[in-house]
């Protein structure tokens, strides 16, 4: 993705749109599920193992977008380049159907996940044709409106909570078990992050930031849930996140803004989305040596196909969401970075 | 120019949930807003009773389940929409299910988890709906009660999340309890749930103990032996490694037996006594939550050793007792 050169800025206040899509997927519910009212705690204690991955991470960055260089090792490089267009496609599909699940469950509404699928790709598909420029600049746009939208709520939320419930220090294991989403996440997004290319030289200190506002505000989000509403029920709510803001008032004058907060919530999920149709875009030009457009429309198909198929019932997109994407992501962003870390064979 | 239909997508996103295709959207003036939502046990499951304001109703029908009794409750009541999320109190009768109530309530999309909680000591929900005659009904004495409880520390209206939390966490909650008398709803302390389920009642002389114990604000009036009566203003409670530490600051409220507040003796021997009642009150509730096996203040099972200090700060306007017999003259 050379043609249109980024910014930095423009690169993280992107990554830092779309990431806000999993994040209340898996956080605050995950979290509290493995590391009980210690989540907040976990979430911080995540920024170890992220910025191992950023520090291990960084000298093939610095080499270039990741695209070319796996193009440039054979076979194997090829494979694995098809390997990332098919998990692109399917992450695609797990999106639509988990984005789709958390606007049905917290708008109370009993539609199926289609239209808002079909919606999202009619989003994301102009967007990834049109090439990475204008859905960075889009996400500094946007990113603004939903870190103040989520300010609004963790301020609203600090009178309500029980800061007792929060004191609790969770065994080691657990408080590392409790990282885990976190960590997965933020691989995720830097992992994502090395396939574009920024105008100037990826800088170490500018990842490290940007992962510890990651921490940060995932730990604000644990805290405020666990603190309200509790670890044990944030961890057994389907959507702890719009549950809590379902329950927030704002001086007894604003309530029930969570319509609101969902509907920006399309944002995060369309900036995904069209980062995803992008990143399969690159890697499917790479691998097949052929124009990348013509591979946007049939990648935004076979994610409609995949969130078809992925199952009816929302169990098995839990299953889905929550243990195959987030161990799939570990494994393809540590095993390919390990990979191009190795000298090439002559 | 490129930008605007950027902005105007942004725009239609926003507007997501409000009438598209997705949400069932609903004319405010078509909805009765239910006020209060009773639940009972029933012969058939579960007895459903509501208050509404507006257009009055005072309705209880059966179900074999939470939402089937709601649905029931649709159809009795015509063609008005009766809209649950703006609940102002969810009421608990003597016999109710109340994890089935608390699940149901977290579970709901209809109902909210920061909806205040009244568990009835002496009666049904069903009975509690038909109280007050026009122009005030169950909503308005619960609000009345709710208020008073707050301010005088005889009770707390937590919410259906602080309950459900405080269950998860220790297993033990406690619930505002009220009471039927003379026609109106009156408090009745506190219920204490184990395992979800009432185990005993903190009475509500003693409920200022749990306000105390908490640390939340309250103006609870002590009557004192010396025939003193003062309000507390303000009070402080550290509890750590077995010991309660106690700190008080009252004021003189009544003074019908003419003691000198003024005299520091006197006002120690007030002091005195306003430490040996609150603390009688608090053993009384601490007695009784070791005899439930309820941690409800998070002390756990050590032996405790209980100490307060009390400040009688002032008294209220008058400083000494006015000479009635006119020999100050």
């Amino acid at each position: 993705m050379n043609e249109q050169r980024l910014t930095e800025k423009q690169f993280w206040a992107l990554g830092g749109l779309a990431v806000l899509s999993p994040l209340l997927r898996l956080l605050p519910g995950r979290a509290c599920w493995l590391s009980g009212s210690g989540a907040w705690l976990s979430c911080l204690a995540a920024m170890a193992p992220l910025a191992g991955f950023a520090v291990l991470l960084h000298p093939v960055r610095r080499k270039g977008p990741l695209g070319p260089q796996l193009s440039h090792r054979g076979r194997v490089g090829q494979v694995v380049l098809a390997l990332l267009t098919l998990w692109f496609w399917i992450y695609g599909g797990v999106l639509l159907r988990s984005g789709a699940a958390r606007f049905v469950t917290a708008m109370n509404v009993f539609r199926g996940w289609l239209p808002y699928g079909i919606l999202l790709l009619l989003m994301a598909v102009p967007a990834a044709l049109h090439g990475p420029k204008p859905l960075f600049r889009a996400a500094e746009f946007f990113l603004p409106v939903l870190t103040a939208a989520l300010a609004l709520t963790l301020i609203a939320a600090v009178g309500l909570m029980d800061w007792s419930s929060l004191k609790a220090i969770p065994k080691p294991g657990k408080l590392l078990h409790g990282a885990v989403p976190l960590w997965n996440l933020g691989c995720g997004m830097l992992f994502y992050s090395a396939f574009f290319h920024t105008g100037e030289a990826p800088k170490l200190r500018k990842q490290l930031r940007w992962l510890l506002r990651l921490c940060l505000t995932a730990a604000a989000i644990c805290a405020a849930a666990a603190g309200m509403l509790g670890a044990e029920v944030t961890a057994k709510l389907s959507q702890p996140f719009f549950v809590l803001l379902r329950n927030l008032s704002l001086s007894d004058a604003l309530e029930r803004f969570e319509a609101l907060i969902v509907g920006m919530w399309v944002l995060p999920d369309f900036a995904m989305l069209a980062m995803l149709l992008l990143l399969s875009r690159e890697t499917a030009k790479l691998a097949a040596k052929k124009p990348g457009r013509m591979f946007v429309l049939p990648g935004a198909l076979v994610m409609l196909l995949f969130a078809s198929v992925l199952g009816k019932t929302a169990f098995r997109l839990t299953l889905w969401s929550e243990q195959i994407v987030p161990i799939a992501t570990l494994a393809l962003t540590i095993s390919v970075t390990v990979f191009l870390l190795l000298p090439k064979k002559r | 120019m490129r930008s605007i239909p950027l902005f105007l997508i942004a725009a239609a996103l926003l507007l997501t949930g409000c009438g598209s295709v997705w949400a069932e959207a609903r004319a405010i003036d078509a909805l009765v807003q239910v006020e209060t939502v009773g639940l009972d046990a029933a012969e058939s499951g579960v007895a459903l009773s509501i208050c509404a304001a507006s257009p009055e109703t005072r309705e209880t029908v059966s179900g074999d389940s939470i939402r089937l009794a709601m649905d029931a409750m649709q159809q009795r009541t015509g063609s008005a929409e009766l809209f649950y999320a703006h609940a102002k109190f969810l009421l608990l009768g003597k016999d109710a299910d109340i994890p089935a109530a608390l699940d149901f309530t977290a579970r709901s999309s209809d109902m909210r988890l920061r909806t205040p909680v009244v568990l009835l000591k002496n009666a049904s929900a069903t009975e509690a709906i038909q109280l007050g005659g026009k122009g005030t009904d169950v909503t308005a004495m619960l609000t009345a009660l709710r208020e008073d409880m707050d301010q005088h520390g005889s009770g707390h209206a937590y919410t259906c999340g602080e309950v459900l939390r405080k269950l998860s966490e220790s297993g033990c909650a406690l619930l505002a309890a009220a009471e039927i008398r003379d026609g109106a709803l009156r408090e009745a302390g506190y219920g204490i749930l184990k395992d979800g389920i009432c185990v005993g009642w903190i009475e509500p002389e003693d409920a200022p103990a749990v306000h105390l114990l908490l640390s939340l604000p309250c103006r609870s009036d002590i009557l004192l032996p010396q025939g003193v009566t003062v309000t507390m203003e303000k009070n402080k409670c550290s509890i750590s490694g077995g010991s309660v530490e106690l700190t008080l600051w009252a004021e003189l409220s009544e003074n019908d037996c003419a003691i000198d507040i003024t005299e520091d003796g006197e006002r120690r021997r007030l002091e005195k006594a306003l430490s040996d009642a609150v603390l009688e009150q608090i053993q009384r509730v601490l007695a009784l939550s070791r005899r439930l096996d309820a941690d409800l203040f998070g002390i756990g099972d050590e032996d405790l050793t209980i100490t307060a200090r009390s400040r009688i700060t002032r008294s209220l306007d008058l400083m000494d007792p006015i000479d009635l017999t006119g020999a100050a003259q």
